[in-house]
């Protein structure tokens, strides 16, 4: 005779391994944009930190549900470009004079920053979930924590302007985002 | 299972898959009986049937996270389902297996079937060559099949070894 309520307390833990096994696949982007932030980044310390951080994010969005898993998706997708940016000026010898107040990485990471916030507004409106601005907040979380893996290198004042350009654009994006859905 | 049910449990699969968490007890009643059922008939003890369809549930609700929405999810976990019915009738076998081992053994102990249809094969070959050799070979052959002592003098040696030759050479002829 079979005890179910053995079963259902087992079935039940399974399912949340499995959710968190599947979740972890999120780690097969998070690793190779940490070792690319680790080669071009001089403040190591700081970008393990951030990957640590980023991992456990996408990691528990991912494990909470579906729709989670598919905003952490995003919030990477996201975060990659100003991300990108940033390590890119970074590798540029001379793009980021400390000497000057305004340098082309610090604008460049600005910008991608703005584009990046704009477009995760967008992504949280398009599904027509009931859940759109903590949808919104989990893709905004992800982007900014992906953003400070490549803006790090810049100092930790140009990561949060970088951060608070995306958040900027997301906010300005929302109201017509929101009016087209 | 009708339509409907078949649909409520797909409902439900992806609305556990997709994080409510309230759908697991509605989604495991549901599911329990379908696979119990299914398992029922594909093995012979209700036993290994329910031992069959636990698996099948463990594994349906640890691969549920990456459950495909398009696809039907009561076939999918009869799927695995009848996966964890055709391992249980494998493990079953190579227990059946290993339980006749030490049955085997104890075979082998006294006599074996086959062994003893071999040798008698053997010796009615061999009995059928010594019978188309000369008389003479026969007879100094004869203590062979007689249970006889060998004799030991020299000129009976002699007559058997000729005689074994020439068994060899028919048997060669004969077998290859």
């Amino acid at each position: 005779m079979v005890d179910l309520e053995a079963l259902a307390r087992g079935a039940r833990r399974a399912a949340e391994w499995g959710r968190l096994r599947s979740a972890s696949h999120v780690a097969l982007a998070v690793v190779p944009f940490t070792l690319l932030a680790l080669a071009v980044a001089p403040n190591r310390a700081a970008v393990v930190g951030i990957s640590l951080a980023l991992l456990a994010v996408t990691i528990g969005l991912g494990w909470l549900n579906a729709e989670g898993a598919r905003a952490a998706r995003s919030g990477l997708k996201l975060g990659a470009i100003p991300m990108a940016v940033g390590l890119f000026t970074i590798a540029v010898e001379g793009w980021c004079d400390p000497d000057r107040a305004v340098t082309l990485c610090g604008v460049g990471c600005l910008l991608a920053g703005v584009f990046a916030g704009g477009a995760s507004a967008w992504y949280a409106v398009r599904p027509q979930s009931p859940h759109r601005l903590r949808v919104w907040s989990e893709i905004g979380l992800v982007a900014s924590l992906t953003t400070a893996l490549g803006c790090v290198g810049l100092g930790l004042g140009s990561a949060l302007a970088v951060v608070g350009a995306m958040a900027a654009g997301a906010a300005v994006a929302w109201v017509p985002a929101r009016a087209r859905a | 299972m009708d339509a409907e049910r078949r649909r409520q449990i797909q409902a439900w699969m992806v609305q556990f898959a997709d994080g409510e968490r309230a759908a697991f007890q509605p989604l495991f009643d549901a599911l329990w009986p379908v696979l119990l059922s299914f398992a029922s008939r594909a093995l012979d003890p209700l036993a290994d049937a329910e031992d069959a369809a636990q698996a099948a549930m463990l594994k349906v609700f640890s691969r549920i996270a990456d459950l495909d929405r398009a696809r039907d999810g009561v076939s999918w976990a009869l799927g695995i389902a009848g996966y964890e019915v055709m391992t249980l009738r494998k493990q079953r076998a190579r227990r059946r297996e290993t339980g006749a081992a030490p049955l085997d053994r104890l075979q082998q102990e006294g006599a074996n079937v086959e062994e003893v249809a071999i040798m008698d094969q053997l010796r009615q070959a061999t009995l059928e060559l010594v019978g188309e050799l000369p008389e003479r070979d026969r007879a100094a052959l004869a203590y062979a099949f007689t249970g006889e002592p060998a004799p030991t003098d020299e000129t009976s040696r002699k007559r058997r070894f000729r005689a074994l030759e020439r068994l060899r050479a028919a048997w060669r002829r004969a077998h290859g």
